[in-house]
């Protein structure tokens, strides 16, 4: 259905800064590297860059949620663009992607840079770990309805573990198998943060945050910055690497914008999964899968949301680790996810995702990955779901 | 809370239109009556004023089981609280100021 605008672009080049727990690095100094490598990936200059697209932008949610915002990287790399956009009001993270893949697709520009970049590590260090909305007067919006109850994201989410307990049966045994996978895919990831191994007993002796919600359920603040290039599909040939086709895109949300008000607390919201309308491929074609893990249960609602297993099924699914892991039926996460690997807040699912296309993700590599998912977003954000292949 | 003019909907968070179909929304009086849909024990201090451990819940009004408000749980044992458990709203008036709020908090209907 999407065919038409997604064959018209690629993913040229990718890029990753350093990354780490508290780097005590400048917030767009770490943004440029990972910038500049991409650009250097896609076999370009900062000259050829001629479109820019970021996701939040210069909003500042919490203290460190943006590294760098479109004009500050507009101005340090001397980028002439035709055409920008930057926000937080999009369909979730990628939303800055799916931008420029429609901007490429449009004409708009030929060469989109993209970036996410945060720094929740250094800035929320030391004392000045603030949290969200701590302004003092009386919160709006969102907020209105849940800091007069102390509430935060790792409560929600908690509250959408335990409504999966009551109705799906869901155990901390097989929650457990998220975070469990993915510190074995860390530990294959020089990048990630925690690379210790895991096992069943630490996971279920582990300190609650939000019971029935622990710490290896929460993704972890990091210091970071991934950046993509969208180019005109033309420019595959002048790649010295695979380039990376967004067979199809899916930003449907026929739901309200906030945790309480969607029709169904046990899912992601406010999604409506329509990717396999837009697609020739199947669900079961899908190699390898990066889906968000901001807390782990996001997990179990985005193989539901894509159709691995019925809806309410995702505990069982997941119960062996095996079967997401490496070797497994559906390796998910391979890089550590953001429970392992730091919470680069979905622009580290769609580099991995990329990597695995490209056949560069070294000891984490899935033999013969020719298909990946990749599901960003959850609860009250906007989502993005894609399916990515070589060029 | 919010009522659909139309459908008869109840609408929380509050909204111009019913998400529903389109129609005006109106502010009800509701009975204060409620049932868990689902309960968490906070462990963790986020904020000054909070300390740990609390329970943070969605409760169901019994007028319009389909929607659901957060809220905390009070008055109650966390072992105690069970699924679809009866409970009943007690306000906590907050000042701050020329600000006055009410917050409605939940207790085990007795």
């Amino acid at each position: 259905m999407n065919a038409a605008v997604t064959d018209r672009t690629i993913i040229s080049g990718i890029g990753q800064s350093a990354i780490g727990r508290r780097l005590g690095r400048d917030g767009l100094e770490l943004t440029a590297e990972a910038c500049l490598a991409a650009v250097t990936d896609a076999g370009l200059t900062p000259a050829d860059i001629d479109g820019l697209t970021t996701y939040p932008g210069a909003s500042q949610p919490g203290l460190g949620f943006s590294g760098a915002s479109l004009r500050d990287i507009h101005d340090a790399l001397g980028i002439k663009p035709n055409w920008v956009a930057g926000g937080v009001e999009s369909p979730g993270q990628l939303g800055a992607v799916v931008d420029a893949v429609l901007a490429v697709a449009c004409g708009l520009a030929s060469h989109v840079l993209c970036w996410r970049s945060i720094w929740e590590g250094t800035a929320q260090g030391a004392g000045r770990r603030k949290g969200y909305g701590s302004g003092g007067g009386r919160p709006s919006g969102m907020m209105a309805w849940q800091m007069p109850f102390g509430a935060t994201a790792a409560n929600l989410a908690a509250l959408q573990i335990r409504a999966r307990m009551l109705r799906y049966n869901l155990t901390r045994e097989q929650l457990a198998s998220i975070a469990i996978a993915q510190r074995a895919h860390a530990a294959r990831n020089p990048k990630a943060i925690y690379r210790d191994p895991l096992d069943l007993d630490m996971y279920l002796n582990a300190r609650m945050v939000s019971d029935p919600l622990c710490m290896f359920d929460c993704d972890i603040a990091c210091d970071g910055a991934t950046a993509f290039v969208i180019s005109r599909a033309e420019h595959a040939f002048g790649l010295d690497h695979p380039g990376v086709t967004v067979e199809a895109l899916d930003c449907a949300h026929h739901d309200r914008f906030t945790w309480e008000g969607g029709q169904d607390i046990a899912r992601i919201s406010s999604r409506w999964c329509t990717i396999w309308e837009r697609t020739d491929f199947n669900v079961a074609d899908v190699d390898v899968a990066s889906l968000y893990d901001g807390f782990s249960v996001f997990v179990l609602c985005w193989l539901e949301d894509f159709g691995f297993c019925p809806v309410g099924e995702s505990g069982a699914w997941v119960a062996d680790p095996a079967r997401i892991s490496l070797g497994g039926q559906l390796p998910i996460n391979t890089c550590g996810g953001q429970l392992s690997g730091g919470r680069l807040h979905g622009f580290g699912h769609l580099h991995e995702a990329c990597l695995q296309i490209r056949g560069e993700a070294d000891a984490r590599q899935v033999d013969g990955a020719r298909l990946a998912a990749v599901g960003v977003g959850a609860a009250n954000s906007g989502t993005t779901a894609m399916l990515l292949r070589r060029t | 809370m919010q009522r659909c003019t139309c459908c008869g909907r109840l609408c929380h968070p509050p909204a111009l239109l019913c998400p529903c179909d389109h129609a005006a929304t109106e502010y009800i009086e509701l009975s204060g009556r409620g049932f868990v849909e689902s309960w968490t024990v906070n462990r963790h201090q986020w904020f000054p004023g909070f300390p740990p451990p609390y329970l943070i819940a969605f409760v169901n009004p019994v007028e319009d089981e389909r929607v659901r408000l957060l809220t905390n749980l009070v008055n109650v044992d966390p072992e105690e609280v069970t699924q679809n458990m009866a409970v009943r709203v007690i306000f906590d008036r907050c000042i701050d100021g020329e600000d006055e709020v009410f917050i409605p908090l939940f207790e085990p209907e007795r």
